[in-house]
């Protein structure tokens, strides 16, 4: 195994290093998005938190990576400073879960996720694979050898996205 | 014997929570606190100096000079931090195992734990909650069950996974039909048997389930509500992931909506930025 990068809760982190392993662990309500490129053998990981800066502007220029509407641009520019191209970027969306709740209050997870929808949407971003939603947390593993993502359940089940 | 009591037997073999942590609380209750008692018991322990000093100088207080005696940091951070610090430093000390049944590794339930202690005596602050140091413990061993009960959900994890998944229950609610005892109500019954006062126990036992809380509801809710966060960020939820109940109504009583929470998950990552010290300390 190669060298593990891990990204933290509101962080980013891209990479053109083919041995390495980009992780982010325990995605609630947060969403993780990982790109790669596999050309040029570039790739990048995002957890965000929530969907919109306008929240704390101070906050989003201090971190970006925290909302969906400055993380994700900040991600792919990232990439293409490495070399990545949009057209060949396989994206990957995983995350966006929810604790129990009828009134419907909790719902950050949902939120994240419309407003990633939106992004992509905006700027013809098209998503290849996702896990989302439910009621379980989610680690994310981008495999930069292969651009493959692994999505590990509640601690347990590991799949291939 | 039943399942139920086997479980509770259990309660009984926890080893005791240090005598000090029951002597700082028995403390705190009384109308004629004195900081100064506090650390006549702190000299004790030369063990405690050191963290607190430690945990002090850590970036999360964002002081600008080094801590060097307790005094020192009774100036800076206040008699409750201080005390806060060292129930803390205690109480770690039963954290420092895995909870295979929970899949969670070691230090993960502390990391939780903390994460949900530091929220819950922001939000205390933010609201004037005034007990603050109960507040504090009470979110620091709400999940003070999964200590014994561990084990017992290992043995039916099966059972517990298949209503959580095929029937929509909560974690917490499918612990209590398969093994007739949940974690809040088991980790009460653990802060009743370790003596510590009835709100922390009263404050444990509904930490997933606020209606029939009518005493000590202010408290009560507050931890409620920082555990959510904290289990809605996916820290420390392990096997139950997100399966937890909010309560109906608990936004209302406390006048939040939705983008308070959104402010209150940025609080969250100025803890988890800041407070590794805390958060890392049953590693």
């Amino acid at each position: 195994m190669g060298k593990k990068i891990i990204v933290g809760v509101g962080d980013l982190a891209v990479t053109d290093n083919r041995d390495a392993e980009l992780v982010t662990y325990s995605l609630g309500s947060c969403i993780g998005v990982a790109i790669h490129d596999p050309v040029a053998g570039v790739g990048g990981l995002l957890h965000l938190m929530l969907p919109n800066s306008s929240l704390n502007p101070e906050r989003a220029k201090r971190q970006p990576a925290v909302f969906a509407d400055t993380g994700l641009p900040m991600l792919f520019k990232s990439a293409y400073q490495l070399g990545a191209k949009k057209g060949r970027l396989r994206v990957v969306v995983v995350g966006g879960s929810q604790v129990m709740d009828s009134s419907g209050y909790f719902n950050i997870g949902k939120r994240n996720y419309t407003a990633v929808r939106k992004i992509f949407w905006r700027n013809n971003v098209l998503v290849d694979k996702e896990d989302v939603g439910g009621n379980v947390n989610r680690t994310v593993t981008l495999e930069m050898a292969t651009g493959r993502v692994w999505v590990k359940i509640n601690g347990k089940e590991t799949k291939a996205l | 014997m039943r399942l139920v009591e086997k479980i509770l037997a259990k309660v009984d073999h926890l080893p005791g929570v240090p005598a000090i942590v029951q002597q700082v609380l028995a403390l705190l209750s009384d109308p004629d606190f004195s900081f100064q008692r506090v650390l006549e018991l702190v000299r004790l322990d030369p063990g405690i100096t050191a963290d607190v000093l430690r945990v002090c100088n850590s970036p999360y207080f964002g002081l600008r000079r080094e801590i060097t005696s307790l005094e020192q940091a009774l100036t800076y951070l206040g008699a409750n931090q201080i005390v806060e610090l060292v129930l803390s430093s205690k109480v770690v000390s039963l954290y420092r195992a895995s909870q295979v049944g929970y899949r969670l590794s070691r230090g993960e339930l502390w990391r939780h734990s903390m994460a949900t202690a530091l929220l819950a005596q922001r939000l205390g602050q933010r609201t004037g909650f005034e007990d603050g140091p109960t507040l504090f413990t009470a979110a620091l061993l709400h999940d003070v069950g999964k200590l014994v009960l561990a084990e017992f959900v290992a043995e039916k994890f099966a059972e517990i996974e298949r209503l959580v998944r095929e029937q929509g229950f909560s974690f917490v609610d499918a612990e209590r039909k398969v093994l007739g005892v949940d974690h809040a109500l088991l980790g009460a019954a653990v802060a009743r048997k370790w003596n510590l006062p009835e709100p922390i126990a009263h404050a444990i036992a509904f930490h997933h389930n606020l209606g029939p809380a009518t005493k000590y509801r202010a408290l009560v809710r507050l931890v409620v509500l920082a555990n959510l966060m904290v289990v809605n960020l996916g820290l420390g939820s392990g096997a139950q992931g997100l399966a937890a109940p909010v309560p109906p109504g608990l936004l209302k009583e406390l006048n939040m909506r939705s983008r308070d929470l959104e402010a209150l998950s940025l609080e969250l990552k100025d803890i988890l930025d800041q407070a590794e010290d805390l958060l890392a300390m049953a590693q």
